[in-house]
């Protein structure tokens, strides 16, 4: 029972930035950010590629190295799909889709399509709990990135996300600028996700060009079963639920005996089946335009 | 006595127009309601965005500006920044001013976000009106869509006002409001102008609110044969 539960919790963590990711781009500003399936995939590549480089530095300094670059690289392809939204005037589910392209290109060009990790030291690894060497250090990060979002949500910035989805226009007559807060918020939710990239990649020891395949609809499960539990916007409680939530179901269905093929499929339908009751529930008749 | 003084306004939307406005003579006093009237595409907008300094980029505004004794004489084709940023708009869909799912109290509290959003917390301090009170809107922690038409009409003026003001332009304020709100939103406005030594000017099509409310400020845009814009109070 406590294995599963160290199972749970790895893989909640291992994705939580992700999902804190979208879950400011997809559930507070609303906009259908594709692009972070290839943020997730670019961060990966380029946090393996630099690694080597990084393995004389102590092992503080290599961890933040490391998680800088798997961020910056996830905030370049969200620069790239905001800039092609605010600058091109492409909407912004084609100019991900465009991104994704891009990168898919752009990533085998300079990392290749695969690259193992096992032959360098695993930087996420202490030796505390056996079997799970890199709990400890993803909890702390869990723990860091929850009290920043934390506050983040109080900020001038973190309500602007918010506004954005209510209202887009709202910024104009105010004299702020709305391309800043698009930009930032897309930055941001790629930058997470390249994080969680390399996270993914150094936990099993690989990264490959197809892993951010259908982590967006992973994302939008986690966030839609949240909803399902916690309704206030604007909380960091949401993101956290969500990503719980979510790998709980995995796990208990892994172990009813699921087979983890199909697992996309039962992601698609745990969706379906909460959509239409919210959709039959005269109360959530509102549903917006991307469910969450 | 607080004024605003537009004398010999001359403008033109590009160097080979005729002229929009010819000699064009307008004073508006504060604490009083406006309200400017004409037919569509007469210019009453256009007059908006002289007073905003958002004019098209090659059209020739000259002119001089008295705003309470100071003196400005417009150059570079657009009204001084010093003016422009004591002016305030309320645009007709006042839903795109206000957000619904939030509260009266956030929605005010947005309304001094700088142009740049920073990662500081968002302020606590409020102006609040005393007048608001007595319009129905004191319940901060309400959601604004629980408000009526005329008392979301007031928020988003409000909102409006957070930063340092003394000129609100409205553009059709009570267009889409009935009877008793167009009243409450008026009886605000004039309320609100008296106490914070406001000028307000409003776009109305409205005959009804000109002879109703606007006796003695109306301003009419019209155009002559030529084509030349006449205001006239």
């Amino acid at each position: 029972m406590s294995e599963i539960i160290f199972i749970i919790m790895e893989q909640a963590f291992l994705h939580f930035p992700l999902i804190l990711g979208t879950y400011l781009s997809v559930s507070l500003m609303k906009i259908p950010d594709l692009s972070v399936e290839s943020a997730y995939m670019f961060g990966a590549f380029m946090a393996s590629s630099a690694l080597p480089f990084t393995q004389n530095m102590p092992h503080c300094a290599s961890l933040c190295v490391i998680s800088l670059i798997s961020m910056l690289a996830g905030a370049c392809v969200g620069l790239t799909s905001g800039l092609l939204t605010q600058k091109a005037g492409i909407p912004h589910l084609l100019s991900s889709i465009i991104t994704i392209g891009l990168f898919h290109g752009i990533n085998q060009f300079i990392a290749g399509v695969y690259i193992p990790l096992s032959k360098y030291t695993n930087i996420l690894a202490l030796d505390l709990i056996p079997l799970h060497p890199d709990l400890p250090l993803l909890a702390l990060l869990f723990i860091i990135l929850s009290l920043a979002a934390c506050y983040f949500f109080k900020t001038e910035l973190g309500y602007s996300l918010a506004v954005f989805g209510h209202n887009p226009h709202f910024f104009t007559h105010y004299q702020i600028s709305t391309s800043y807060i698009f930009l930032s918020g897309i930055l941001l939710a790629n930058a997470l996700a390249g994080l969680s990239g390399y996270l993914f990649a150094q936990s099993n020891g690989f990264a490959d060009l197809n892993m951010g395949f259908g982590k967006l609809l992973l994302c939008i499960t986690s966030l839609i079963l949240a909803k399902v539990f916690y309704q206030k916007t604007l909380s960091i409680i949401t993101p956290i639920i969500g990503t719980f939530s979510y790998f709980t179901l995995q796990q208990l269905l892994l172990k009813l005996g699921f087979d983890l093929r199909y697992f996309t499929m039962i992601q698609a339908m745990v969706i379906v089946i909460i959509l239409i009751c919210q959709y039959r529930n005269q109360e959530h008749n509102h549903i917006d335009h991307l469910g969450v | 006595m607080k004024k605003l003084l537009l004398h010999n306004i001359n403008f033109k939307f590009n160097q080979h127009d005729q002229p929009f406005f010819h000699d064009a003579h307008v004073e508006f006093k504060a604490g009083l309601l406006y309200f400017i009237q004409g037919k569509n595409g007469v210019g009453k907008s256009t007059f908006f965005s002289l007073l905003q300094g958002t004019t098209p980029r090659n059209a020739i505004l000259t002119g001089v500006i008295i705003l309470n004794e100071t003196e400005f004489i417009i150059k570079n084709n657009r009204l001084d920044h010093k003016i422009t940023s004591h002016v305030k708009t309320v645009i007709q869909d006042i839903n795109k001013m206000i957000v619904n799912a939030m509260t009266i109290e956030e929605n005010l509290r947005l309304a001094h976000l700088p142009k740049y959003p920073r990662l500081f917390p968002l302020t606590h301090t409020i102006n609040l009106s005393t007048i608001m009170k007595d319009f129905g809107i004191d319940q901060l922690h309400q959601t604004v869509q629980k408000l009526s038409g005329g008392q979301k009409q007031i928020l988003a003026i409000i909102m409006a006002l957070q930063k340092t003001t003394k000129i609100l332009l409205l553009d059709e304020p009570t267009a889409a409001l009935d009877e008793k709100n167009t009243h409450m939103v008026i009886q605000f406005l004039t309320q609100l102008a008296k106490t914070l030594d406001l000028i307000i000017i409003i776009i109305t099509h409205d005959k009804e609110l000109t002879s109703t409310y606007g006796q003695h400020h109306t301003l009419t845009i019209a155009a002559d044969t030529e084509g030349i814009r006449t205001i006239k109070l």
